[in-house]
């Protein structure tokens, strides 16, 4: 499975007309706030360090001003890095000059905005076409893919509307047809389901894995929402004023937080309903079993389910498995409800 | 008690301001208020303000100047006997009101002002007969339509007639007639203002470019560059008098015999102030005096005050004649003025400054006026051949092209017979060829603007720092005073489209450049990040995302730069751009009313048409974009 796509070595944002001695600041253990204070330079990533696994979803999570937005937009120099590498399949993107890094935009990298960025002068299906017509296709094959494109995300019968005759939830189907069409196999995504309510959140995000099932794009997926990232993540990456705190299995932030600051992001979630029996079995390393008794608990079955499935069979404690009835562990019932409570409360 | 010392004390008062009235000559009780016509041209202005001189420090009057021009003047002196003094009058460009209103009894001459009279006639440059000898008189000069050649007229030659407004422009179109110009090959162009002819004599001699036209003197462009006055051409009394006559049946040969140039003054003021009236019926200087002056006030950049000041001072021999001792003494005292003027550059040095800075541009309106000139000509082709195709077609296929193109663009039904009626009413008026005049002009200047104007708002778009230099340029391009600007590309460019084109340009073009930086800056970052991030090239940018989402806004200010453009016709006229402004300058110098609204009215209806038209085209390219989440 370690088959990485995208490789960040050091890389490192620093708005301001001296980035070294920013840097410098920084790497002595002054904090975002005070090298602003000091000498007015913003650090907005540092030293990031990441591999982005080819056909996964990678989450990037923080707060507001993290430096979220300005990574995803490092990794297509939509902003210019102070320093640092990016290598997409042996290829440094921060060495390419001007014509490659637009070849690299057009074919290989799409992106999809928190707010939609439609072209409001455009119909839906030539926003759809946006990339092939920047790619330099013809008329007619254009908007034959763009059609296709339209119909896969559920938008059949809005090709000839404008963008603002749309709700939000379709705009940004709109915006996700657009950066598929172009037919790159990254996506940056950038809060895209940010804006909208949490219905309408939940059903895009049954678009994005339906279609992620098919497709097996390496994305990259901004989000404020631990919800969405743990429901979309094959991997979590958390940064917290411009630093990377931790990037592991979506689980494991939950049940390892590396330190306080993400144990704080993890703290009101609803863990019986984002841990897996799986997670969980993993979590205590036991070796397999070979006798075992009890009702079999599916791996990926949430511990809220596990519970109420050991409790309706009157067990104390059930069998993981994995598809294929391949033995994963033994969970006891005492194991789940403690898993599942908040960890200050134990 | 406290009331009748009060009452005392105003009695008091009174007798003491009534005797103090009286016993000050400079209150002569039948002075006061006295309004003096400034004149336009050089002659009368200067001797407006040496009556102005007298009549406050020899009388005591309270003057006040006030601008003027032949027709008008007399028209208001007679009508409503105001100004009270017009100094100087030709009594060729206005005999018949001249003559009428002083049988009725409202103006009253008070002396042949130019002793000798004033000169008027057709004139060729002295270099020109010097290069052809036979150039002195009017038949040589029509054999040789080829040495005189008009820019915009193929093959013909052109004779400079007076701009609109000036009675001899009558004398000069029955001249015209009656000697054949138009068989002979010349075309009579109107140089729409006194200053534009000026400018283009001055042309012709800074760069030894031919000239044949008609000039008049005492005048300092007579005393400064070196005429002759065609010969061949005699006054005959007996048929003169339809010569100045604008419909006259018979034209026949003839010229402009010596001009009696005269002061008049209003009957009302004449009976108002007889002793003032009497030194005004002495008041007449030779030609040679007058040209003295009007050389030394143009050589000294001078005032036509400075000059009448100048003339007090140093012509005393002249203008004593003309009072009474006791008088000339008081308008000989001149008081200290230090203490209450600016401290302004020594005057000498100022002059010297001023001078240097106009030496230097005539030296590079010499040096590379031709070049400058040869650049525009395939522009001035361009005009030439889109103002003669409109006016050689057919009415009907223009006025077909016209509501079709209106059509068309805005796809508005009422918008296009609007158009249809309004072009119908222009041509029912006798206005069509004038409108198809500015027609061209304004499509070729709107051209150039949105030609010029879109990549330099683009440019602005994209660097701060073409922002920086373009925002006061274009500050100063909407604020400079038109004139200022008019007469030195006059200079440089002669008189015509051309100059006028780039005036109209020049004062158009601001509102497209603004509006579209503004628009473009205005576009939303997020959907040009979009585009970036898909791979757009700056063009696919510019042209496919930026540029169609500014488009509001560079359409209005395409609208607005057509509607400056329009509004810009009346002036480009006075620099001798033919169509609808010049009928509207005639109006406004002769009080035509009439004539005055009717084309105003077709600008008008130009406008409305162009911005309507404009409006629609642009709902109806933006139709797809409705409100912008």
């Amino acid at each position: 499975m370690s088959n990485t796509k995208i490789e960040l070595r050091g890389l490192t944002k620093v708005y301001g007309a001296e980035p070294e001695m920013a840097l410098k600041l920084a790497r002595d253990g002054l904090t975002k706030q005070e090298v602003m204070d000091s000498i007015g330079h913003v650090v907005a990533l540092r030293d990031i360090d990441l591999d982005i696994q080819s056909g996964a979803i990678h989450i990037v999570m923080g707060l507001s001003g993290s430096g979220k937005s300005t990574l995803i937009r490092l990794i297509n120099r939509l902003i210019e890095p102070t320093g640092g590498s990016i290598h997409l399949e042996g290829m440094d993107i921060v060495k390419l000059s001007r014509e490659p890094l637009m070849e690299l935009r057009r074919r290989h990298i799409a992106m999809v905005f928190q707010r939609f960025a439609l072209f409001p002068h455009r119909s839906v299906r030539d926003n759809v076409a946006y990339g092939l017509e920047v790619q330099g296709v013809n008329t007619e094959p254009r908007r034959k893919r763009a059609d296709e494109w339209i119909e896969r995300v559920g938008l059949t019968g809005y090709a000839d509307r404008a963008p603002s005759e749309l709700s939000g939830g379709m705009q940004q189907r709109v915006g996700l047809a657009r950066a598929l069409c172009a037919g790159a196999e990254i996506l940056l995504m950038d809060e895209p389901f940010g804006a909208l309510d949490p219905l309408i959140r939940a059903e895009m995000q049954d678009v994005l894995l339906k279609l992620q099932a098919d497709l097996k794009k390496t994305i990259l997926f901004i989000t404020h929402d631990l919800g969405e990232a743990l429901r979309l993540g094959n991997r979590v990456a958390i940064l917290r004023d411009g630093l990377l705190v931790q990037d592991a299995e979506p689980e494991d932030i939950v049940m390892n937080p590396a330190d306080a600051y993400v144990a704080e992001f993890v703290r009101d979630i609803n863990r019986g309903r984002v841990l897996t029996a799986r997670a969980l079995v993993h979590a205590k390393s036991q070796a397999p079993l070979l006798a075992v008794a009890g009702p079999t608990i599916p791996a990926a079955m949430a511990l809220e389910d596990a519970a109420a499935l050991l409790v309706r069979e009157g067990a104390a404690e059930g069998i993981v498995v994995l598809p294929g009835d391949q033995v994963l562990g033994k969970l006891t019932l005492a194991e789940i409800i403690t898993a599942m409570v908040r960890p200050d409360k134990t | 008690m406290t009331l009748r010392i009060a009452g005392i004390a105003l009695r008091l008062l009174a007798f003491f301001s009534l005797v103090s009235y009286f016993t000050n000559p400079a209150h002569a009780a039948e002075c006061g208020r006295v309004r003096i016509a400034e004149m336009s041209w050089g002659s009368a202005a200067v001797i407006a303000h040496v009556e102005r001189l007298i009549l406050e420090k020899g009388y005591g009057c309270q003057v006040e100047m006030v601008a003027g021009d032949t027709v008008p003047t007399l028209t208001a002196m007679a009508e409503r006997g105001e100004p009270d003094v017009a100094p100087e009058l030709w009594i060729n460009a206005a005999r018949d009101v001249i003559e009428r209103s002083v049988q009725e009894n409202r103006i009253k001459i008070a002396a042949k002002v130019l002793s000798d009279g004033g000169v008027e006639g057709w004139y060729v440059p002295k270099y020109m007969v010097e290069k052809n000898p036979e150039l002195t008189t009017l038949n040589a000069v029509l054999k040789r339509p080829d040495l005189f050649p008009d820019a915009e007229t193929r093959g013909k030659g052109r004779f400079y007639t007076c701009p609109a407004g000036w009675a001899c422009q009558i004398v000069n179109d029955n001249l015209f007639k009656a000697y054949g110009l138009d068989k002979a090959g010349f075309v009579a162009f109107d140089p729409g203002s006194g200053e534009g002819l000026a400018a283009a004599i001055a042309k012709a001699h800074e760069r030894s470019e031919p000239f044949f036209g008609y000039y008049f003197g005492p005048t300092a462009m007579l005393g400064r560059y070196p005429m002759q006055r065609l010969g061949g051409m005699e006054h005959d009394p007996a048929t003169w008098d339809c010569m100045s006559k604008p419909n006259c049946a018979t034209p026949r040969p003839n010229m402009y015999p010596p001009a009696d140039v005269i002061g008049v003054v209003t009957a009302r003021f004449a009976e108002r102030a007889p002793d003032v009236f009497a030194v005004l019926q002495k008041i007449s200087w030779p030609n040679a005096t007058v040209s003295a002056i009007l050389a030394w006030q143009e050589d000294q950049r001078a005032t036509a005050a400075e000059a009448a000041e100048h003339f007090i001072a140093t012509d005393e021999a002249i203008w004593t004649q003309w009072v009474p001792a006791e008088i000339a003494a008081k308008v000989r005292a001149v008081g200290p003025t230090w203490y209450s003027e600016f401290p302004a550059l020594d005057p000498a040095r100022l002059r010297e400054l001023e001078r240097a800075i106009d030496e230097s541009y005539r030296t590079f309106t010499r040096t590379y006026g031709p070049s400058i000139e040869r650049v525009f000509t395939p522009l001035l082709a361009l005009l030439v051949v889109i103002e003669d195709a409109l006016l050689a077609t057919p009415w009907w296929i223009v006025f077909g092209a016209l509501v079709a193109l209106v059509y068309l663009a805005g796809r508005a039904l009422m918008l296009t017979i609007g158009v249809a009626v309004a072009f119908y009413d222009i041509g029912w008026l006798g206005m069509w060829d004038d409108t198809m005049r500015t027609l061209a002009i304004i499509s070729v200047a709107t051209i150039i603007a949105i030609a010029l104007g879109i990549p330099i708002g683009v440019w602005m778009a994209r660097s701060n720092r073409a922002q920086a230099v373009f925002t006061p340029l274009l500050d100063v391009m909407q604020t400079l005073p038109i004139f200022v600007y008019l007469i030195p590309v006059v200079m440089l460019l002669g008189l015509g489209k051309v100059p006028g084109l780039i005036a109209v340009v020049i004062y158009a073009i601001p509102p497209v450049i603004r509006l579209t930086n503004l628009g473009l800056r205005l576009v939303d970052k997020d959907v040009l990040e979009a585009a970036d991030a898909f791979g757009a090239n700056w063009r696919q940018r510019l042209l496919g995302v930026q540029l169609p989402l500014a488009l509001p806004n560079v359409m209005a200010g395409i609208n607005q730069t057509v509607m400056l453009a329009l509004s810009m016709v009346v002036i480009a006229s006075m620099i001798g751009v033919r169509g609808l402004g010049q009928p509207v300058l005639r109006a406004v110098t002769n009080q035509y009313f009439a004539v005055g609204l009717f084309y105003g009215a077709a600008v008008v209806a130009l406008a409305i048409m162009f911005d309507r038209t404009f409006q629609a085209y642009g709902k109806r390219v933006q139709a797809l974009r409705k409100t912008v989440p």
